[in-house]
């Protein structure tokens, strides 16, 4: 005998199921996945998935520079001054020295700045037009000394700072308000008159470079410098002698541009384009670090680099627009930042975790508590990150 | 009075104001084969340049339209045509022989005879030219050094801006940056020898940035005259230089553009209106700047003021446009077809827009508009309104204030996401038609500089 079931309830189990059955459509979970990751079908066509964000116990905040505004670029500009009324053009790279002052390149301006530890900055190098591409290049008193497009920094262990002067193919050295020229000679220009650079070991004045654009001081007051258009990690002594530590064009180097020093004397180098990490070991011998997924929505275009006291690897990528961490033997982690995994997510906010955003940091150093320093380039301004013990 | 000769002179009246709002319309020039490059109009006739086809592959033309003429001619066909320019009777040009880069010629063209001469060879990816008297102004770029770099300019393409009367001995005016292996900006023009330029810095990002500078060939660095945040674009015309801006009233600024006025000789920069489609295109034409979107054609008033719109274009984005003796110079599609069209700016241009705009007024509704700022732009007491949706898919918000002139004071604006194309207002029915009087269902505001909303009238609650 056939059960005889209600009308109201066949009608409410039809409704039910069909509402399931949308409710699962509506959410995507039917959608299938398309060949380059996008959702397909489903009424909704899938949520988007959620962004990649920094360490919940990271701090960025903004130490020189526009207040944050994540609704437009921050303005770039040329003026000295407390924190939030300084403006910067393009700053691309930082040092620290040991009583924490923060040294920038301002790349546009073609002039070196610091930053006090409230703040307030001043130009300690650099003369010249604002806004242009076109630097000069000349020695002397800092204040009238002139760059083109300084983009690499290391504080000496002597309170000297070393300048990587990558439009003029040269090392400079400021010490004691003068700025000289360690190594690099003229080169023959290109087909728009600009200096080409070249390659050439050797004395100081006779040593040449390719758009050098990285450096880290070693302790015997040498220094290493990643010569990009070279694709070579070179070696200038404290005299200006130069000397090629390493090719790093057969290990797969396409633009090396930022080198950092491990405590147990290996040498990284970073190379956005090939979106690689190079370990140069003290004999020349060049490889690629290990473990690193460069598929990974973080890594995109590694461009600063700094290395702890504890082997910990820290990254600023202009790509993914945010910080990463590299503890010894481990894979990357995301420090601080936001990062669609989608599209590219830029931005200008300070906080933690989901509140941190930056646009192509470039430069990135350690100070002296171990706090992170951040040349955010298309922010035109200097981060510090605070990373809470034990995190 | 003979009411016949009244008769009479109503009927002429008619028929004049009919043959002026006839000849008022936006009339074909030519068909295109797509949107043009370049427009220069000038007394020889109309040149273009029409980008080579993707597929099939094939050459770019630099076309010519003379004056009467039904039917273009091709002056020139080349591996690309880069850029034109007219001046002293002699049409200039920028190509390009083939993809090497270094394939770039410049070709002066004597429009009298027809005769051509090769002005310049090996130049490298010429991109803009301009022609202030004897005197040429171009571009060329550089390839990357380095791909992937951004913090660097120097390794990234670099641009120069060159001039000389002979393009065999350049002089160097300035360098710029890029993303791209060309020029990405646009030579405005030269003044008393010294040359007007935009340039774009870092578009990767989040809109990057516009530099306006000048600069001459007596070896002194160009001077930066504004920097704006975004895409921006700029007109220069005698001693005013006209540039647009992020917007100041929207709650998202690079979602519109503002206007701004430099009066060159005092270094004195006003703003003119806001709440302009971003992605336009600036010009001036008889003294009067204008703005075409891919929407409208708007006039910018010449002081603090909504800006005002002329016609419904319907130009190709982004929008390439030319001005001549009281006429725009544009391209649009219409039914799959590309045309160029001729827009009159006089009388009749704008007795001709005036009844489209009179019927699109008839179709809106009308809401209440609480005037919760007094922002830079004044706010509208009334504010008619239509679901249109803009080029970039949002709807655009059009406003009426009352006055002595209401047909010429329109307002746009484009609150994000509060308006969608069914006339919803922040999630409130609209009005299919003019609303009976009582109390309003919405209100609309710029509650402070940076922010816009709309709010419930009734309850004061945002309705976001």
């Amino acid at each position: 005998m056939k059960k005889q079931v209600s009308p109201v309830v066949a009608v409410l189990a039809v409704v039910l199921a069909f509402g399931a059955v949308m409710g699962v459509y509506w959410k995507g979970l039917l959608g299938d996945k398309g060949g380059d990751g996008e959702p397909m079908g489903g009424g909704g066509g899938g949520m988007p998935p959620p962004p990649l964000v920094g360490m919940p116990t990271v701090t960025v905040t903004t130490l020189s520079g526009p207040a944050p505004n994540s609704l437009t670029e921050a303005e770039g500009g040329l003026q000295d001054g407390p924190a939030r009324e300084a403006r910067f053009d393009g700053p691309s790279a930082v040092a620290v020295d040991a009583a924490g002052v923060v040294y920038v390149t301002d790349g546009r301006s073609h002039r070196i700045r610091a930053i006090s530890p409230d703040g307030a900055v001043r130009t300690v190098a650099g003369s010249g037009p604002v806004g242009s591409v076109l630097g000069g290049l000349s020695d002397g008193p800092a204040a009238t000394a002139r760059f083109w497009g300084p983009s690499g920094l290391a504080a000496g262990a002597d309170g000297s700072l070393l300048i990587v002067d990558t439009g003029n193919h040269r090392v400079r050295r400021l010490s004691a308000d003068t700025v000289t020229t360690v190594a690099g000679s003229n080169t023959a220009p290109d087909r728009l008159g600009l200096p080409d650079g070249g390659f050439a070991d050797g004395p100081g004045a006779a040593a040449q470079f390719r758009y050098p654009t990285g450096t880290c001081a070693l302790p015997d007051g040498s220094c290493l410098i990643a010569d990009t258009g070279n694709r070579r990690l070179r070696k200038v002594a404290p005299d200006g002698t130069t000397s090629t530590v390493a090719d790093l064009a057969p290990a797969g180097a396409q633009s090396p541009c930022g080198v950092a020093r491990y405590p147990d004397g290996r040498v990284l180098v970073v190379d956005p384009a090939a979106e690689a990490l190079f370990v140069v070991t003290a004999d020349g011998a060049v490889s690629q670090l290990s473990g690193i997924d460069t598929g990974a929505p973080i890594w995109s275009q590694p461009t600063g680099l700094a290395i702890g006291a504890d082997s910990t690897v820290y990254v600023a990528d202009t790509g993914s627009h945010c910080i990463m961490r590299i503890p010894p033997g481990g894979p990357p982690q995301l420090l601080a930042g936001v990062v669609d995994v989608q599209y590219p997510s830029p931005g200008f906010s300070d906080g933690t975790g989901s509140a941190s955003q930056f646009t192509a940091p470039s430069g990135i150093a350690i100070g002296p508590q171990g706090e992170l320093y951040v040349a955010d380039f298309g922010n035109n301004c200097v981060r510090k990150i605070v990373i809470a013990p034990g995190t | 009075m003979n009411s016949r000769a009244v008769l009479c002179a109503l009927a002429c009246l008619v028929v004049v104001a009919g043959a002026v709002f006839v000849r008022g319309r936006a009339a074909p020039v030519s068909s295109l084969s797509e949107s043009p490059r370049q427009i220069v109009a000038g007394p020889h006739g109309l040149f273009w340049i029409e980008p080579p086809p993707s597929e099939p592959p094939g050459p770019a033309r630099l076309q010519y339209l003379p004056p009467g003429a039904k039917k273009p001619t091709c002056l020139l066909q080349a591996h690309d045509v880069r850029s034109i320019a007219v001046g002293d009777g002699t049409l200039y040009v920028l190509a390009e022989t083939g993809p090497q880069e270094d394939a770039g010629v410049m070709v002066a063209v004597d429009l009298s005879s027809g005769e051509r001469r090769f002005s310049a060879a090996g130049l490298y990816r010429p991109q803009s030219l301009e022609v202030d008297g004897g005197t040429l102004y171009w571009t060329e770029s550089r390839s990357a050094r380095a791909e992937g770099i951004v913090h660097v300019p120097i390794i990234k393409p670099v641009n120069a801006i060159r001039a000389g009367a002979q393009p065999s001995e350049p002089t160097l005016i300035g360098l710029t940056e890029g993303s791209e292996p060309h020029f990405t900006g646009a030579l405005l023009g030269a003044r008393e020898g010294k040359l007007y330029w935009t340039e774009r810095l870092g578009w990767e990002y989040v809109g990057g940035a516009t530099l306006i500078k000048r600069g001459g060939g007596d070896g002194s660095d160009p001077e930066l005259l504004a920097r704006t945040n975004g895409h921006n674009v700029a007109a220069l015309e005698g001693d005013a230089l006209y540039f647009t801006a992020y917007s100041r009233e929207l709650a998202s600024p690079s979602a519109g553009r503002l206007v701004n006025r430099m009066d060159l000789s005092a270094s004195h920069t006003e703003m003119l209106t806001d709440w302009l489609d971003t992605n336009g295109a600036l010009l001036v034409a008889r003294g009067t700047p204008l703005y075409v979107d891919a929407s409208y054609l708007w006039r910018i008033p010449s002081r603090l003021d909504p800006p005002i719109p002329v016609k419904r274009l319907g130009a190709m984005s982004p929008p390439v446009v030319a001005a001549y003796r009281g006429n725009l110079y544009t391209s649009r599609r219409m039914d799959e077809r590309v045309e160029l069209v001729r827009v009159p700016l006089g009388l009749r241009g704008y007795l001709n827009a005036a009844l489209p705009l009179g019927r699109l007024r008839a179709k809106v509704g009308q809401i209440s508009l609480t005037p919760l700022s007094a922002g830079i732009v004044p706010m509208p007491e009334r504010l008619s309104w239509a679901g249109e949706p803009g080029s970039s898919g949002a709807t655009t918000v059009l406003a009426r204030r009352p006055g002595p002139r209401p047909s010429s004071v329109w307002q746009r604006a484009r609150p994000r996401g509060d308006v969608d194309p069914a006339g919803r207002i922040g999630g409130l029915e609209s009005p299919p038609h003019r609303r009976p009087p009582g109390p309003p269902r919405a209100t609309y505001g710029c509650a402070a500089r940076e922010t816009m909303h709309l709010a419930s009238a009734a309850g004061g609650g945002e309705a976001r």
